[in-house]
């Protein structure tokens, strides 16, 4: 009895594992999209006001990057700093990590010609990656989720 | 948090550290340079500190002085300086190219100081003869604004408080520790005229109150004026007579805007004002 309940728990987990992948990766375009959308409010506010980030960052909101903390620390620290603090609770892959990286170092140092410039560049390569993303996230939650099924039936069926 | 103490939380920790060991009542002016020796400016004069700032020191400390926010701060820094938030200004210079300041070397933080009560005598003479402008001269760096903004200050704050509409368009009188429980209305980076103007038609103050009168602003002083607002404001000069030479400052005293002068002047350490009244009333 306790065998076969050991046996289901592994079962379980190991078919969990698959699907909290195929969340993660919805998590992450999520918050992928909630950096685009910070990015496009960014460009917008110094377009037309030429407000400083501190003016921005305190009325920005996004459900995906409030949920793990980033605009709280944003409001807080900064992009930099925020996106240091929080760089594990994002979960991004390092491409992105990086460009986002890239933004946040140069935003607000320089006029407002360049940080449009700055904006633009970032909002069409995140646009880009959010494509590729979009793209890749059912074949990939589909093919965790029906891998991590395989192997669960398959150490039941060897175990048992 | 004082005034110096602010100021320090823009400069390099090692900077910061260094101005640590003055006095800071002693302290006038603090002076920034890429690459060139960092000054402070006291009673004994222009005093190195044996800091030098690097381009990159530089680069973070405007960066500070910005809030992280350059690209805010563009047309400020294009007229020469910074406006820090709590009043106050940093004064900057460096490479001009295409319409911008490509780079800044150089950053003068002045020490606003408070000299509470200076401005009392002129508050009690104002008061005690309504609907009279004054004009505050003096040479460059003697005290005419610290004057002007402790007027302002005392003429706000009880037992006068009147409405004050303070004009500071380069955001150098302005300091929010002493207009703090006043009757002020601010026209922080207005141009002059405008804010004159806006200021008379909107606000109804008692009082404008502006820094550095130009030739530009007399036609909107003559407009309030009309509107039988009083003008108390500072201009450059080193005398009464130099004063009235200005065209448009002669045509504003034949205008009668101003019922009285006061000539500000440093002998040492202390400083002399004299106050003339105007001799013949307006038409």
């Amino acid at each position: 009895m306790i065998r076969l309940f050991g046996l289901a728990l592994i079962a379980v987990a190991t078919f969990g594992f698959g699907a909290l992948y195929a969340d993660l990766l919805q998590k992450e375009i999520r918050r992928w999209e909630g950096f685009l959308s910070l990015g496009e409010t960014v460009r917008s506010r110094i377009c037309s006001f030429r407000q400083p980030l501190s003016e921005i960052y305190r009325d920005f909101s996004d459900e995906a990057l409030d949920a793990c903390g980033f605009t709280a620390r944003l409001r807080e620290s900064g992009f930099p700093a925020a996106l240091c603090a929080c760089r594990e609770a994002l979960g991004l892959r390092p491409p992105l990590v990086a460009l986002l990286s890239d933004f946040g170092e140069r935003l607000g140092k320089s006029y407002t010609e360049d940080q449009l410039r700055l904006c633009d560049r970032f909002l069409t390569e995140g646009g880009q990656w959010l494509t590729r993303l979009k793209a890749d996230q059912p074949g990939k939650a589909r093919l965790a989720r029906t891998v991590s099924a395989a192997i669960a039936a398959l150490s039941f069926i060897l175990l048992l | 948090m004082s005034v110096l103490s602010s100021y320090l939380s823009y400069l390099p920790p090692r900077a910061a550290e260094i101005l640590l060991k003055y006095d800071p009542d002693s302290l006038s002016e603090i002076r920034l340079r890429t690459g060139r020796p960092m000054t402070v400016t006291t009673d004994r004069g222009n005093l190195p500190t044996g800091v030098t700032l690097s381009r990159t020191e530089m680069t973070e400390t405007v960066s500070r002085l910005c809030g992280g926010s350059l690209h805010a701060f563009g047309d400020a820094i294009r007229a020469g300086y910074i406006p820090l938030p709590d009043g106050g200004r940093a004064g900057v210079c460096g490479t001009f190219s295409d319409g911008f300041v490509t780079e800044i070397t150089s950053v003068c933080l002045r020490i606003p100081r408070a000299i509470r009560g200076a401005g009392a005598d002129l508050c009690r003479l104002l008061t005690g003869a309504p609907g009279t402008g004054l004009l505050i001269y003096s040479p460059p760096g003697v005290g005419k604004t610290t004057l002007l903004r402790d007027l302002a200050a005392a003429l706000a704050s009880p037992p006068y408080r009147r409405r004050v509409a303070l004009i500071d368009s380069r955001r150098e009188l302005y300091w929010e520790t002493l207009f703090r429980n006043t009757t002020v209305d601010l026209y922080l980076g207005y141009p002059k005229a405008a804010a004159m103007e806006q200021a008379v038609r909107t606000m109804a103050p008692q009082y404008l109150v502006c820094d550095e009168l130009g030739n530009e602003e007399a036609e909107s002083i003559l407009g309030a004026q009309n509107a039988g607002v009083p003008l108390i404001a500072s201009a450059h000069a080193p005398s009464l007579e130099a004063l009235l030479r200005r065209p448009a400052l002669l045509a504003l005293d034949k205008a009668g805007v101003f019922g009285y002068y006061a000539g500000l002047e440093r002998d040492g350490s202390v400083l002399r004002l004299t106050v003339t009244e105007r001799k013949e009333a307006a038409p």
